[in-house]
């Protein structure tokens, strides 16, 4: 390649900050290093549903209007399952105990709803009863026990989904309260959430938790992550024989998933740190280049983690991807930077120009490769999902980073030494290896006919796949069953029925509009209409108070288990429901009774479910007056906004990156022609991973989404290699054929080499122990080896069918 | 005293409790818990009847609910208590009945006016808060033996001393119940009534605060406050209480707390 002024000015600057300014440049780098650890301190995760979206999207401010009228309740429940069964009185006393402790001492607790807590509204006779289901001392009595066990077998709503049919588990229901920004722990020095002991004296418990700093204290930033060590502890206490329990929800799933990824960071950044040695070490055989990498990796990723620290963006799981890249990519522009020193180092002996030489030589082609690979994860930025966003853009960055890592602080390496005497000269014999890649560079064009049937017959195949792959938006199934607590959630799910929830928000023109008796029986058949969805559950609102009370205040006769027609005695039974002591109506209508919600519980987050929520505001408008609101809310809501994104944001992103990457291909390449043909052996791998996810039933996930923009930055740097060593070769050898071969002969161990590198690092992913990542690994390594198929076949029958140099020579 | 029964006269209870007898003050200090016993005169009471005003407050929101009460301790030892809602219209004539006879036995009656008949209720519901608003029965009608009570400190006010008297459950089992660990009761020293009283948590950080004002002498030497605000620091919310045409002793009749008054027209 021709080296323009600029190209040696750049060198040229480099060589000065690493020998004359050399100590300046060390210093400043121990400096960053420092600054980064710094950074690296304030790190956080977070995994939750509101992490994916970002805040101004209509979902998360559907959420935040929701949050401020009901506030931000969050339903866990653990499954109480007995050997024997659960109405016997061990088991219900233990079940009390345990309510009791959880409501007295779990941190943000707000209700606690159980079988030995919840308040039953009856008809007895003329009588009108509001009781506990159990009463405050427990029946010894089986008898008596095993009479309330039927009524609630044969009981409806909330009551009956509290015990399984077998009437061997229960469920206690808990929902957590506003959970602050930060709170602070009385901890006597350093604490960390994810290393308390769990043993009730040792846990943060609801009295532990401040809200006001005072000194001594610690700042616990993640609230949320208090509760299921406390949880566990409380667990621990109340441990009886017979009796398991199984708990599930929010904060727990965000505390085990925070636990896991620590692990897994860790487990990848070893893995990530042995395998980037052993490349290494094959590849040089030599200290230099390993403590070099490994220098310029850790580095890149304490200025990367440690800017997110800084600016506050947190960690997600997608973020194990920005590990993998700077590992795979800190080797590959290693190779590149050596490949050059030692090249003039072997011809010289001497250190100083060859660090020079491989300067003006690679300069130039990483910063490309750079650029390109930058540019496929900037595409992220056009999925409006937040973590994947943040990837995007730490991604691209670290890209820079390392960059400008290799070339710094391989050549400070690269210059300790002394100069080597060289003794002989001679031009290198052609290596087997080199003759190997002659022979395929012959065979690819003399069996053009071949490569093209059977590529077509690949894409047919392929394409057919493209038309199969499915959207997954469930974190669970992203997860995967390899995991104890994703199976806990499962495993709830199939005992109580339930696991997801939506509630749809209903916000009326008017305020005192909602205990009105029209308003309120419009609402009774929109309710009927969602409970009659399969996946469906129960659903709960407002209604079924007064539908209860309107029954029992009419001797239980169930023909009047309807809202009422006259809008005063709705006023009535609910002044009479809540002098009876009857709480929780803030929970289903605010205080204006202008806004209402119905909460719906299904047994599975599928596509059904989704398409209901798409069109409930339409569906809603029959049952109620002209300007009412109806806005689903919650968990589901935001996977459903999730899926919109991950199948749009694909598109957008992929398109955009293929756009952009094609450009920079023809700006690079100089020819329009060209650069639309080096797209080709381009599209091949990302087919290749789409139509497989298709084939092989691998859904598009938030993981799995981040594939195709980021397999395309990388797998384009080998295509870029290829086409302008080609045009060097075709300029001296005006030959198609001949230029071909040589063309292999020079470059095919890099070739191979970096795809080699890149297969092995994104493999590692494979070993995380979350599906979306064994899913990613694989799809990765098989779109990045499909890159080198399609390097080393289709772009050489392409640029000897079409013969592209021809006109510009 | 039955649930329904301490509900229904817990507004009678607010001004019991808050309104005190002045008491001799003697030239030994009273120890906290003599304090506390002598602001409350309920037991010393026959009848009461009063007129209410509740505010339950929500940010710019206001719902308004008034009514009036009367309650009787029978000489048998049996309580009776009823209440009537006069406002707002939706609810008006709504009313409550309960009746404690001197064996403990217990009836609750309500009375819907839409529904157009009165109804027994049975109900052991445990507590938390009245009707909406954010006293709770704990916040008045406390046991004076679940906790233990310490004289903190005189107070020295611009023209009157008062008394400041910390209030500890004595066990883990009622904390539980009460939902708070301390509470500081500030009483004025001549006349007895409480001025606020400061409800903490756990944590240390109070979560309630009750304030009163418009105290009035209703007879010789009973000062009752005619205003009490309870502000739940936690949710913001707060609820107002103004009394107004409170009697004691006038007289009230067992007959007065039968079903057909339940149900007759206001």
């Amino acid at each position: 390649m021709k080296k323009t002024n600029w190209q040696k000015r750049v060198a040229d600057f480099w060589l000065k900050a690493v020998t004359e300014r050399r100590k300046l440049t060390i210093v400043l780098l121990v400096l960053a290093l420092f600054i980064g650890l710094a950074g690296l301190r304030e790190v956080r995760f977070d995994d939750s549903y509101e992490a994916l979206l970002m805040e101004d999207d209509q979902v998360m401010i559907n959420q935040a209007r929701f949050a401020e009228i009901f506030g931000e309740e969050q339903m866990h429940f653990i499954l109480i399952e007995a050997e024997d069964k659960i109405f016997t009185h061990s088991s219900l006393q233990h079940i009390k105990n345990l309510t009791v402790t959880i409501q007295e001492q779990l941190p943000f607790v707000n209700d606690v709803i159980s079988l030995t807590s919840i308040d039953l509204i009856d008809s007895q006779g003329d009588n009108l009863v509001i009781r506990s289901l159990i009463a405050e001392e427990l029946p010894e009595d089986q008898a008596v026990l095993s009479e309330i066990e039927n009524k609630v077998l044969n009981s409806q709503g909330q009551l009956k989904d509290l015990l399984t049919e077998d009437g061997q588990a229960t469920g206690i229901i808990f929902t957590l309260q506003d959970i602050p920004e930060k709170v602070f722990v009385d901890s006597n020095g350093s604490f960390n959430h994810l290393r308390q002991e769990e043993t009730m004296d040792r846990v943060v418990l609801k009295g532990d938790v401040h809200f006001e700093n005072s000194p001594g204290f610690s700042e616990v930033t993640e609230p949320i992550m208090l509760v299921r060590p406390a949880l566990n502890a409380i667990l621990a206490d109340h441990n009886t024989r017979g009796i398991t329990e199984t708990p599930t929800g929010m904060a727990i799933i965000a505390f085990e998933r925070e636990l896991l990824m620590v692990e897994e960071f860790s487990l990848l950044a070893l893995l990530a740190l042995a395998v980037s040695s052993i490349l290494l070490m094959v590849i040089f055989r030599s200290f230099r280049p390993l403590l070099g990498a490994l220098l310029v990796i850790l580095a890149a990723l304490i200025f990367i983690f440690g800017a997110q620290g800084f600016l506050g963006i947190s960690l997600t799981m997608q973020s194990l991807i920005v590990i993998i890249l700077v590992m795979v990519i800190a080797v590959s522009y290693s190779i590149h930077f050596i490949n050059h020193f030692e090249f003039n180092f072997k011809k010289t002996g001497a250190r100083l120009e060859s660090v020079y030489y491989a300067y003006k030589e690679s300069t130039w082609p990483i910063l490309i490769t750079a650029v390109t690979t930058a540019l496929g994860f900037v595409s992220f930025l056009l999925v409006p999902i937040a973590p994947i966003r943040i990837v995007g853009l730490s991604s691209a960055a670290g890209a820079f980073i390392t960059y400008l890592l290799v070339m710094t602080v391989l050549p400070l390496i690269y210059l300790r030494g002394k100069d080597k005497k060289i003794n002989s000269t001679g031009i290198a014999k052609r290596s087997k290896f080199e003759n190997l890649m002659v022979w395929w560079a012959d065979l690819v064009v003399t069996h053009l006919k071949t490569v093209v049937i059977i590529s077509l017959l690949l894409v047919v195949l392929l394409v057919g796949g493209l038309f199969r792959i499915t959207v997954n938006p469930d974190a669970m199934d992203m997860l995967g069953d390899g995991l104890s607590f994703v199976q806990d959630a499962r495993y709830i799910t199939d005992r109580l029925g339930f696991l997801y929830s939506y509630d749809v928000m209903i916000e009326l023109p008017e305020e005192e509009m909602g205990r009105r008796a029209d308003i309120l029986q419009g609402m009774a058949s929109f309710q009927e209409e969602l409970q009659g969805y399969r996946e469906t559950v129960t659903a709960a609102s407002l209604v079924d108070l007064i539908k209860e009370m309107n029954m029992t205040m009419n001797g239980g006769d169930s023909d009047y288990y309807i809202v009422p027609d006259d809008d005063n005695l709705i006023s009535q039974y609910l002044l009479m429901y809540e002098f009876a002591g009857g709480e929780g109506l803030d929970n289903v209508v605010d205080f204006g009774y202008e806004n209402l919600r119905i909460s719906v519980q299904i047994s599975e987050a599928s596509g059904e479910v989704l398409n209901n929520l798409n069109q409930i505001e339409e569906s809603a408008a029959q049952y109620f007056p002209a300007g009412t609101n109806i806005t689903p809310v919650g968990d589901v809501a935001m996977m459903l906004r999730s899926l919109d994104h991950l199948s749009s944001g694909q598109i957008r992103s992929l398109l955009t990156a293929v756009i952009v990457i094609t450009l920079i291909m023809m700006v690079i390449l100089k020819s329009v022609k060209l650069g639309l043909l080096s797209m080709i052996p381009n599209a091949v791998p990302i087919l290749m991973i789409l139509g497989s996810m298709g084939l092989l039933g691998f859904p598009l996930d938030f993981v799995t989404i981040m594939l195709t923009p980021m397999i395309l930055g990388i797998a384009v740097d080998d295509t870029v290699h290829y086409f302008l060593h080609f045009k060097e070769e075709f300029a001296i050898h005006r030959d198609y054929k001949k230029a071909n071969q040589e063309n292999f002969r020079k470059i095919g161990k890099a070739l191979i080499s970096t795809t080699l590198v890149l297969m092995l690092g994104f493999g590692i992913l494979a070993l995380v122990n979350v599906a979306s990542f064994t899913t990613m690994g694989i799809l990765a390594a098989v779109g990045i080896f499909t890159a080198l198929a399609a390097d080393m076949i289709i772009a050489p029958a392409l640029v000897t069918y079409f013969k592209p140099y021809e006109e510009e020579n | 005293m039955s649930n329904i029964n301490k509900k229904v006269i817990l507004f009678l209870i607010v001004v019991c409790v808050f309104l005190a007898i002045t008491g001799s003050v003697g030239a030994e200090e009273l120890t906290g818990k003599e304090i506390l016993e002598r602001s409350r005169i309920l037991d010393t009471v026959s009848d009461m009847e009063a007129e209410m005003e509740m505010n339950i407050i929500r940010g710019d929101r206001i719902r308004n609910r008034e009514l009036i009460m009367f309650s009787l301790r029978g000489d048998d030892g049996s309580e009776m208590s009823l209440m009537r809602f006069t406002a707002p219209s939706d609810v008006q004539g709504s009313g409550f009945l309960t009746i404690t006879h001197s064996d403990g036995q217990e009836e609750n009656w309500i009375y819907l006016p839409a529904l157009g008949r009165e109804r027994r209720i049975i109900s052991d519901e445990r507590g938390g808060s009245f009707m909406g608003s954010d006293f709770t029965i704990e916040d008045i009608s406390q046991t004076l033996t679940d906790y233990e009570h310490r004289l903190i400190e005189i107070l020295q006010d611009a023209d009157r001393e008062i008394y400041l008297v910390e209030s500890i459950p004595i066990n883990e089992e009622i904390k539980g119940q009460v939902g708070f660990s301390r509470l500081l009761s500030y009483i004025d020293k001549e006349k007895g009534y409480l001025i606020k009283s400061e409800t903490y948590a756990d944590n240390g950080e109070m979560i309630k605060l009750l304030e009163t004002g418009s105290i009035v002498e209703i007879l010789e030497g009973i000062y009752l406050p005619g205003r009490l605000v309870m502000k739940d620091l936690e949710t913001g919310g707060s609820t107002e209480l103004i009394y107004g045409d409170i009697k004691i002793n006038s007289g009230l009749s067992p007959d007065y707390f039968t079903r057909r008054q339940l149900s007759r027209p206001l």
